[in-house]
């Protein structure tokens, strides 16, 4: 009988312990920044360069994507500067050769969510309250879960608008 | 291991194994530009692009939305001179063409086995040139549809240099008795310009100017000014078309009859000019009872006529399609020529100088021509393009065979794509530049827009890689538009003043059978081949979403059919879908049978594309048309049962159901002002709100092709059709009324402010906005279909499967709708995507929406301007207006649902009765 009820027991739980250590791996694998084709280093063009969001980011406060910065942006600089670095070195034959890096899109948003930059940083939103302390990350990873309870709280403190249409599309 | 830890470990493991499966989604990829855009352009904004519509010759402006780059949308370009920011249902589902998997991605030659393979350009042009010296014996030939402005030139370069004979231009619907009339008076060739906005008075005789004739999208708009100024516009056709239904008054005529008719007016109104004696020598003279009896029309009905041509100013008279495609068609065209003349339209209302370009148009009977000369191998390298289909003509097939060497351009397999020996594919006009003048003064820039999706060419590079020049037909049109005016690239569409040309009688008028009035049978039986409002000649077949759209008239989605008159179907015993056969002239026909309200008995009427390979034999002597409608036609059943598409239910319950309130006004009165059991909703800035206007609306579903395209709905196929799954959020529903009046009605979702669907909702997926929509939030839906079950006019439509969007077609969704997924409720939005960019760059200047900023797919693309849309809040809107006249109406209003979208109707035939609506406000939003 008590063989029974501590099976029973450990069965119990053991389920809540598989579940946390699910929701643990979850959360592992969720904030693991995504390897980028050059490890580049938001931290470095921020603090030590000294570049704004939205020398590379120019969209952001005119449309509705903040987009990655075109080749050419990057060359600006990189033309010169750093040009023995082998990443570096990714970048100019990619450069060269007519294409463009591949970054890995870090912040998502559903099929079903029209989300615009530009309203929001128009409204005086920071760029960190959605994408984190970038300046700090040698990696860019998303901080914020992007999910509609989070995205509801910040429009409900702003008295932005929370009907459904605002956002699904 | 003992067991328990055996269990445990595993059930660790297949845990994490699952979850790392689903951890497996493809990253998305951010792929930088090179440099950055354009100023002015910002990623992930729209952008316009002028260009020129190509899918008829009608040569419509376009402004294409674009989005990075790729074509998502075609809209008329508003500053155009004939569709003024209007397209009909053919330009916006040509969009498909550019997207469709189906089309040819490169060069095919046939080998020996009789399939084709994949070659290379080079090698492609290498066998042109084998096979020009092969037969080096035998003339060359090219053979196209219409062909105007640069292409033509070049075309014409080529030829002469090679040796290449031009043969005629061919177009099924080329009007060749109009040309040949004209021809014969006035010793012109030509269509003319018809002004329809400069003549008080239209009547038309088959003409389906509404639909495929000419200029049909100018024509609509126009015809919508003219009932503005309550014009009156008689048309007379054998058959029940959109354009009769949309005239002031439709006349039933048979096909042979117009000539009497015609005739008779001619002798009777006094004319302005006055006719030379040898064109009245053609002219019988009747009684005004021989005609009545003759023809059908009743004596009142002629003096009325003759009183109206003789006391308006400026009378137009236009002849086309099935007037003038039988036996006595070139009459109909001749008379209808000298009624022109005669009432002193030529020159004004039928203006030659900006008539359309025909120069090198032929008639059927060079094609017949051309046959002969391909039969008796006369022919060596022989060029077909853009030619959709020519197995109507007896024998032409088998001819195109003959040819030594076949080259067809063409940008899909199409039936004369299948003869070729070898298939050059064309890039659509968003991949190409070009350059077409549809008519006098008229020019039009076709404009790339996007690089070519395939290994294809425009017909402008295919020409001039085979006469090897090293310059691109981008750099052979910069020294042909030197000289344009410097908007040309901008607007794409130039407009140059043309001088009035003299009109002189300079041709010569055949002898001509005499019209006998027993050539008349005013209840004769006779098959009617009538142009494809959706498919034009056929062209427009490959296009999908055209298939899906029913014709307005039958309700017909998919398939061939043939339409006939309710008597016949209770005579013959014919159900809808019952195979039956049309015997005549042409020989059997054999379709699934369509019950045709409002169609005169004994008319069976079938489209191009119904027709199909139905032998057009006939070629008309005089005009060189093709006979197209035949008398003596009897019909049978076969017995089988073909089931049938059709998306309209009963075409007679509009009244009785309260779809059109005429019925539930007078039996009912006026619901308006009962108290609801629920409390109103609170609208604060905004409460949209659409108004359509019937009287306006002549159902040519040109907004149904819109909303197909902007809303990205689906295409979901015959199958799913006939189980009525069909995905249309805007649907036109053709209402016959008590009077024998045809009533379109477009429904889409009437955004209700007590909605039914909104109460059954168990997971509030639909609920209603502040600014009075009737949302619908994809993601939240769990599809129990209780809303599409509870709403009263049919709107809501579910998403039985997933549906696949093959590459590149997946290309053509617009980004700002969701593409919806299996198991999910949608509907009409008012086209959200757009209040939501209105409002946002309203937000930029820190105002609110004005009024006219949002204009929704189908209000934009409206031929008839029927559709407005705005703010019902605002009173001074255009809406807020319309809505407080007294034509104005809601569909099924006695439930109480209180719906946005009011429709207008002149009731004033409900006033005469004393029962009619209360003026004023019928909403109190």
């Amino acid at each position: 009988m008590n063989k029974l009820i501590a099976l029973a027991l450990t069965g119990y739980f053991g389920f809540f312990i598989l579940g946390i250590v699910g929701l643990g791996g979850h959360w592992y694998a969720t904030s693991q920044p995504p390897e980028q084709p050059i490890p580049f280093s938001h931290k470095v063009h921020i603090n030590t360069v000294g570049l704004q969001c939205t020398h590379c980011h120019q969209y952001a406060a005119e449309g509705p994507q903040a987009t990655v910065p075109a080749m050419s942006i990057c060359m600006e600089c990189h033309k010169n500067v750093k040009t023995d670095s082998p990443e570096i070195q990714k970048l100019t034959r990619a450069w060269e050769e007519g294409r463009g890096v591949e970054w890995v899109k870090v912040h998502n948003v559903p099929w079903h969510v029209h989300f615009t930059h530009k309203r929001h940083v128009k409204a005086g939103i920071q760029c960190q309250s959605c994408h984190g302390e970038v300046r700090a990350m040698d990696q860019m990873r998303q901080v914020r879960s992007l999910e509609m309870g989070w995205c509801v709280s910040c429009h409900r403190l702003n008295a932005a608008s929370t009907d459904c249409l605002t956002c699904h599309k | 291991m003992d067991r328990r830890n055996f269990l445990k470990m595993m059930s660790i493991l297949s845990g994490s194994a699952a979850y790392s499966c689903s951890l497996k989604q493809n990253p998305k990829k951010l792929i930088p530009y090179m440099v950055p855009a354009d100023d002015g352009i910002v990623p992930g904004e729209p952008q316009f692009v002028s260009t020129t519509c190509i899918e008829c010759p009608a040569g419509c402006g376009l402004q294409v939305r674009t989005r990075d780059g790729i074509p998502v949308k075609l809209e008329g370009h508003p500053d155009h001179p004939d569709n003024a920011g209007t397209l009909c249902l053919r330009g916006q589902a040509s969009l498909e063409r550019l997207y469709s998997p189906d089309r040819l991605q490169s060069p095919m030659a046939r080998q020996e086995d009789g399939t084709f393979n994949v070659v290379t350009w080079e090698q492609a042009t290498e066998k042109i040139e084998f096979a020009a010296d092969a037969y080096a014996g035998r003339k060359g030939a090219y053979w196209s549809g219409r062909t105007t402005g640069s292409l033509s030139n070049l075309i014409d370069e080529y030829c002469e240099e090679y040796g290449i004979t031009r043969v005629p231009e061919f177009e099924r619907y080329g009007q060749a008795p109009l040309r040949a009339a004209y021809q014969s008076l006035l010793g012109r060739s030509e269509v003319p310009y018809f002004d329809l906005a400069a003549s008080d008075l239209l009547l038309t005789f088959g003409a389906g100017i509404i639909e495929t004739f000419v200029q049909p999208v100018r024509f609509a708009r126009e015809v919508a000014e003219l009932l503005d100024r309550d014009v009156a516009w008689h048309h007379f056709e054998p058959h029940i078309s959109i354009t009769g239904t949309a005239a002031t008054r439709r006349h039933v005529l048979a096909p042979d009859a117009p000539p009497v008719l015609i005739s008779y007016l001619l002798r009777t109104v006094s004319a302005r000019r006055p006719l030379p004696a040898a064109w009245m020598a053609l002219v019988p003279d009747f009684t005004a009872k021989q005609v009545a009896a003759a023809t059908g029309i009743p004596v009142a009905t002629l003096s009325e006529l003759v009183k109206s041509i003789g006391g308006a100013k400026r009378p137009l008279v236009i002849s086309g399609d099935s007037a003038v495609v039988g036996e006595s068609g070139f009459q109909t065209a001749l008379f209808t020529a000298m009624a022109q003349f005669a009432w002193g339209a030529v020159g004004t209302s039928v203006d030659f100088a900006r008539g359309e370009q025909v120069s090198q148009l032929g008639t059927p009977a060079d094609a017949l021509e051309l046959r002969a000369r391909l039969v008796a191998d006369e022919v060596g390298l022989f060029f077909v393009s853009r030619i959709h289909d020519v197995s109507y003509i007896p024998g032409m097939n088998e001819a195109v065979g003959k040819a030594g060497f076949t080259v067809v351009l063409s940008d899909f397999m199409t039936p004369v794509a299948q003869l070729a020996d070898l298939i050059l594919p064309v890039s659509h006009s968003l991949e190409s530049w070009g350059d077409v003048a549809p008519r006098g003064g008229l020019s039009g820039a076709i404009c790339q827009t996007m690089k070519p999706l395939h290994d294809t060419r425009g017909e402008g590079d295919i020409v001039l890689g085979l006469m090897r020049r090293e310059e691109s037909y981008q750099e052979y049109l910069a020294q042909q538009w030197e000289g344009r005016a410097a908007s040309w690239l901008e607007t794409a569409f130039e407009v140059k003043p043309v001088l009035a040309t003299e009109i002189s009688l300079a041709g010569e008028v055949p002898a001509l059978p005499p019209i006998t009035l027993d050539q008349c049978k005013p209840d004769g039986a006779w098959l009617v081949v009538a142009p494809s409002l959706r498919f034009f000649d056929g062209r427009s077949s490959p296009l999908k979403v055209l298939h899906e759209i029913p014709e307005p008239l039958s309700s017909v989605s998919y398939g061939a059919y043939v339409s006939i008159s309710e008597e016949d179907a209770e005579e013959q015993g014919v159900s809808n879908g019952d195979e039956v056969v049309v015997e005549s002239a042409a020989g059997p026909l054999s379709l699934p049978a369509r019950i045709q309200v409002g169609l005169p008995r004994r008319r069976y009427v079938v489209d191009a594309l119904s027709a199909g390979t139905l032998p057009l034999a006939t070629v008309l002597p005089h005009s060189g048309e093709l006979l197209q409608v035949f008398g003596e036609a009897s019909l049978h059943r076969t017995g089988d049962h073909i089931g049938l598409a059709t998306l309209a239910g009963s075409n007679k319950e509009g009244e009785e159901r309260g779809m059109l309130p005429r019925t539930y006004h007078d039996e009912h009165h006026h619901h308006e002002g009962e108290e609801s059991l629920f409390p109103d909703h609170p609208h604060d800035t905004y409460r949209w709100g659409m108004v359509i206007d019937l009287d306006k609306c002549t159902g040519c579903s040109a907004c149904v092709a819109a909303c197909y395209l902007e809303n990205n709905v689906a295409v979901v196929g015959p199958k799913e059709h006939l189980r009525g799954r069909e995905m249309s959020w805007l649907r036109i529903e053709p209402f016959i009324q008590r009077n024998g009046e045809v009533e379109m009605l477009p429904i889409m979702c009437q955004q209700c402010d007590h909605a039914p669907c909104e109460t059954v909702c168990p997971v509030f997926a639909t609920y209603h906005s502040p600014e009075g929509l009737n949302a619908q939030v994809y993601n939240r839906c769990v599809g129990t279909r209780y809303c599409a079950n509870n709403c009263p006019y049919k709107v809501r439509r579910f998403n039985w499967f997933e549906h696949e969007r093959k590459e590149p077609y997946d290309k053509m969704l617009n980004p700002d709708v969701s593409d919806r997924p299996s198991g999910v409720m949608e509907k009409c939005s008012f086209c959200l995507q757009r209040i939501r960019r209105a409002k946002d760059l309203a937000k930029d200047e820190d105002r609110i929406v004005r009024d006219g900023e949002v204009v929704p797919a189908c209000a934009q693309t409206c031929p008839s301007g029927a559709v407005s849309f705005g703010n019902l809040m605002d009173d001074g809107a255009k809406v807020s207006i319309l809505v407080r006249s007294s034509r104005a109406f809601r569909v099924l209003e006695g439930l109480g649902t209180r719906p946005a979208v009011i429709y207008l109707k002149n009731r004033n035939a409900n006033l005469e009765q004393g029962a009619g609506p209360s003026e004023g406000e019928p909403h109190e939003g």
